[in-house]
């Protein structure tokens, strides 16, 4: 009987019917789309952010009082080459590895090029292939996105391409295999009157070497005033096997705020074993740079703030715009499907008072009008779930390339809203047409 | 005169059955009206956030550098400055957020080589506040800060006092604080920028200017320009660092901000249309008496359009209304800035909502005017 009736007002309103369920469908879907983006947003912009390059500087522990100037650093000669590049491998075996997006070892001295001009010369990698040990290479998290590029699974590209993408390169990198490629800055460029493909000689004490020009560097920054070569050159100039003096290293990390509330601003050298170690599970930055010190002993791993701290304050705001636009978007469309509810059902108080007339309860009436809201809530809720879907991830690839991650507790949650918001909506004028008498309902229809 | 009757009358007599509408119209314009206020002014708000990045400009003298980095051993500052009272010219000039004059110079101190950068720490404060401080900020004429790093390896502490000395030139500091950044700050020690001058033996002028300047209203190589422009013998560098990524993200934020709105606008926009369907479907009946009664197809039509028109107006205006409050409150929350609402707000809600209820109505309605009087009278 409740079916037939049920079946009945479906199919004998069908326009009505649909009307109502497409504005749940629209309203699920914004909420789809909109809950979608915003829990996503802050990973998708920390990406982008990391195009603000490096934000934790790696230096030798107690290396002393280091002048450091114009991009160059001037170590007291304990220190030079105090890091292994070799050792380098290792950050990528750290806990949070898939964070690391990238680093570079950098180190520099002064050298004397042309007719004598003293000039600041630079070893780094550019874009190097280093090869991960097996347990690396397993991916989690972030690591997902370079496997489905199609990337070898175990090889990882890094260096100054990656650290700084920003560096607006005329002519062509340099590889840094090849003994004989420099990368100059414009302005050393300027002074010593260099050209794409010249080559020149540097001296340091005794040693000297002759390059050739890849590439002009302009950043704006110091790098202009400096000469870049592949590490290995660097090395041997200065007499040295190995070694870096700093290390920049681009890691993915959450803002302090996302860490469990006992944990904020709390010592880690004070914390319980168990508090300890969820710290040291979460990407923020203080566990990141531990993990790092931990992988290269006797180096200091230190945020560089200009960059952390922006980002951190950057990613907080855009991700409570978005919850604050998404909460907004969902209550608005919520009220506005629980008005159209309300509509449909305020414009058959004449068949409740009918219903009621030949005999029904007031709990079967209720019972009849509200699996009919569930009805609909349901199809327009998945309906919406769909469309919603296809907005977020067409949204994720116009603004970030690539798609949204869509969690699985979307769809029970926007099937719960989409209902609760349907029932709600019919919820009240059905009560208010029962406490009528169903004769002034049947006389008030007409 | 007949029509304002009728109008008002069934405005009235229909209070009900129209406020469901109208409450949905108003809905669909608070969320239009907030989210194009937002989206206008969302990218000029995050450029001003990115400026925590710090100054995406330096100038330098023509042809030099902050420090003559090739003369090592006895690093001087550059051979030629920026007249210190030829700076004013920046403070109008618009897209300039604000600027930090330094003048370079390496020091020793207990006969170490140490980078001392003299600056104005009142703009210093404003603008780096990324900067860790342990101690307090200077205000008389000989106090600085000290590096962390730098700290360290001299040994300083807040309260001392040490002296700087260059060439024959020496001075008395008092160290009111050390600073953490991560960055080359740390091995430097900052002075008043009047010390460095007297210390370099180059009163009224600065080495460097660090310039941030805002990406929203002019790209930042116009603001460079116009700093060249203003400022002779200079060059005004951008930091590609900063302004490249700024685009990036400014960009990126742009375009979402944009597509969050069309999507929140068609939601509304069906919303709005899916309830304003239905309550002229329900009407069928009465359009049916009307014409049985008499009334032309066009009467009909104006009569039920003119209606739409005035819920479709009244919800939108109080829409525009409350959605500008809503993103008024959402900027307050995110941004600690006043939302400047844009002029296109007012006519593109009005729009959506008057323009998309006349819409709705149209389509029930024809369908109303085509069936027969008596058919739609029996349906009933």
């Amino acid at each position: 009987m409740w079916m037939r009736i049920l079946w009945g007002t479906l199919r004998r309103r069908p326009c009505r019917v649909g009307v109502t369920a497409l504005a749940v469908a629209v309203g699920a879907a914004l909420a789809t789309a909109l809950l979608a983006i915003s829990l996503d947003i802050t990973t998708k912009m920390a990406r982008e952010l990391r195009s603000y390059g490096a934000n934790i500087l790696v230096t030798p522990r107690d290396a002393g009082l280091r002048v450091e100037i114009g991009g160059m650093t001037i170590n007291p000669p304990a220190a030079q080459g105090a890091i292994d590049e070799n050792e380098l491998t290792k950050l990528k075996t750290i806990f949070w590895r898939h964070n690391i997006v990238g680093f570079a070892p950098f180190l520099s001295m002064v050298i004397q090029a042309g007719d004598n001009k003293r000039v600041v010369l630079t070893g780094t990698w550019f874009d190097r292939r280093i090869t991960l040990p097996k347990r690396a290479a397993a991916s989690i998290g972030f690591g997902r996105e370079e496997k489905a590029k199609g990337a070898e699974p175990n090889v990882f590209r890094t260096g100054v391409k990656t650290v700084s993408p920003w560096w607006q390169v005329k002519g062509r990198w340099a590889q840094d295999d090849d003994p004989r490629a420099a990368m100059v800055g414009i302005r050393v460029a300027r002074q010593l009157a260099l050209r794409v493909d010249q080559a020149f000689t540097v001296r340091h004490d005794d040693r000297e070497r002759t390059l050739r020009v890849a590439g002009l560097v302009s950043t704006g920054g110091d790098e202009e005033e400096q000469i870049f070569v592949p590490l290995p050159v660097a090395q041997e100039l200065l007499g040295l096997r190995k070694g870096a003096d700093k290390v920049l290293v681009s890691a993915l990390v959450e803002p302090e705020e996302n860490l469990r509330k006992d944990l904020r601003g709390v010592d880690p050298s004070k914390m319980t074993p168990e508090q300890y170690e969820t710290w040291y599970c979460s990407p923020i930055m203080g566990a990141v740079t531990k993990q790092i010190e931990e992988a290269l002993p006797g180096t200091k791993a230190r945020p560089i703030r200009r960059i952390a701290e922006a980002e951190g304050a950057f990613l907080g705001k855009v991700g409570l715009l978005m919850t604050l636009l998404t909460l907004t978007a969902l209550a608005a469309a919520g009220l506005a499907v629980m008005t159209s509810m309300t509509a449909t059902v305020q414009e058959r108080r004449a068949e409740i008072g009918l219903m009621k007339a030949i005999g029904a309860g007031d709990a079967q009436v209720a019972f009849i009008f509200l699996s009919q809201a569930g009805l609909i809530g349901l199809a327009g809720g998945l309906l919406g779930y769909v469309a919603g879907l296809g907005l977020a991830i067409f949204i994720g690839q116009q603004v970030f390339d690539a798609a949204i991650a869509l969690p699985p507790l979307l769809l029970p949650v926007v099937l719960v809203l989409a209902q609760g918001v349907a029932l709600a909506g019919s919820a009240l004028p059905v009560r208010r047409a029962m406490h009528f008498d169903p004769a002034s309902l049947l006389g008030a229809a007409k | 005169m007949m029509f304002w009757r009728v109008l008002r009358g069934s405005l009235w007599h229909q209070r009900r059955r129209l406020g469901v509408a109208a409450i949905a119209v108003l809905l669909g314009a608070t969320l239009t009206s907030a989210l194009v206020n937002l989206s206008f002014d969302v990218s000029g708000q995050a450029s001003r956030q990115l400026r925590a990045y710090g100054a995406n400009i330096l100038v330098f003298p023509r042809g030099e550098s902050a420090i003559d980095v090739t003369s090592i051993g006895g690093m001087v500052p550059a051979r030629r400055g920026i007249p210190e009272r030829d700076l004013a010219v920046l403070d109008g000039l618009a897209g300039v957020m604000g600027y930090t004059p330094y003048l370079f110079l390496v020091v020793r101190i207990q006969g170490q080589p140490v980078v001392t950068a003299g600056t104005r720490f009142e703009r210093v404060r404003e603008v780096n506040s990324w900067w860790r401080l342990n101690g307090y900020w200077p205000e008389r004429p000989e106090e600085g800060l000290v590096g962390a790093a730098a700290a360290a390896a001299l040994r300083l502490t807040p309260g001392e006092r040490v002296t700087l000395q260059f060439g024959d030139a020496a001075h008395e500091l008092t160290v009111t604080g050390t600073v953490e950044t991560g960055g080359p700050e740390d091995s430097q020690i900052f002075v008043p920028l009047p010390m460095a001058q007297r210390l370099a033996g180059r009163p009224g002028e600065v080495g460097m200017l660090q310039v941030s300047a805002l990406a929203s209203q002019a790209p930042v190589q116009d603001v460079a320009a116009a700093i060249e422009a203003r400022l002779p013998g200079v060059d005004a560098r951008l930091l590609k660092q900063l302004t490249q990524a700024e685009e990036d993200i400014l960009s990126r934020v742009r375009r979402l901000m944009a597509l969050v709105a069309a999507l929140v606008l068609t939601v509304a926009a069906i919303t709005v249309g899916s309830t304003q369907v239905t309550a002229v479907l329900e009407r069928r009946a009465e359009i049916g008496l009307m014409k049985a009664l008499g009334a032309s197809d066009r009467q009909v039509a104006a009569q039920f359009l003119a209606e739409a028109l005035s819920v479709g107006v009244a919800g939108g205006a109080i829409g525009y209304a409350v959605g500008l409050g809503m993103a008024a409150f959402i900027g307050w929350q995110v941004f600690q800035a006043d939302l400047s609402p844009t002029r296109a707000g007012l006519p593109i809600t009005l729009a959506v909502a008057a323009g998309v209820t006349l819409l709705a109505s149209l389509w029930p309605m024809r369908q109303a005017l085509a069936v027969d009087p008596a058919v739609t009278l029996r349906e009933e």
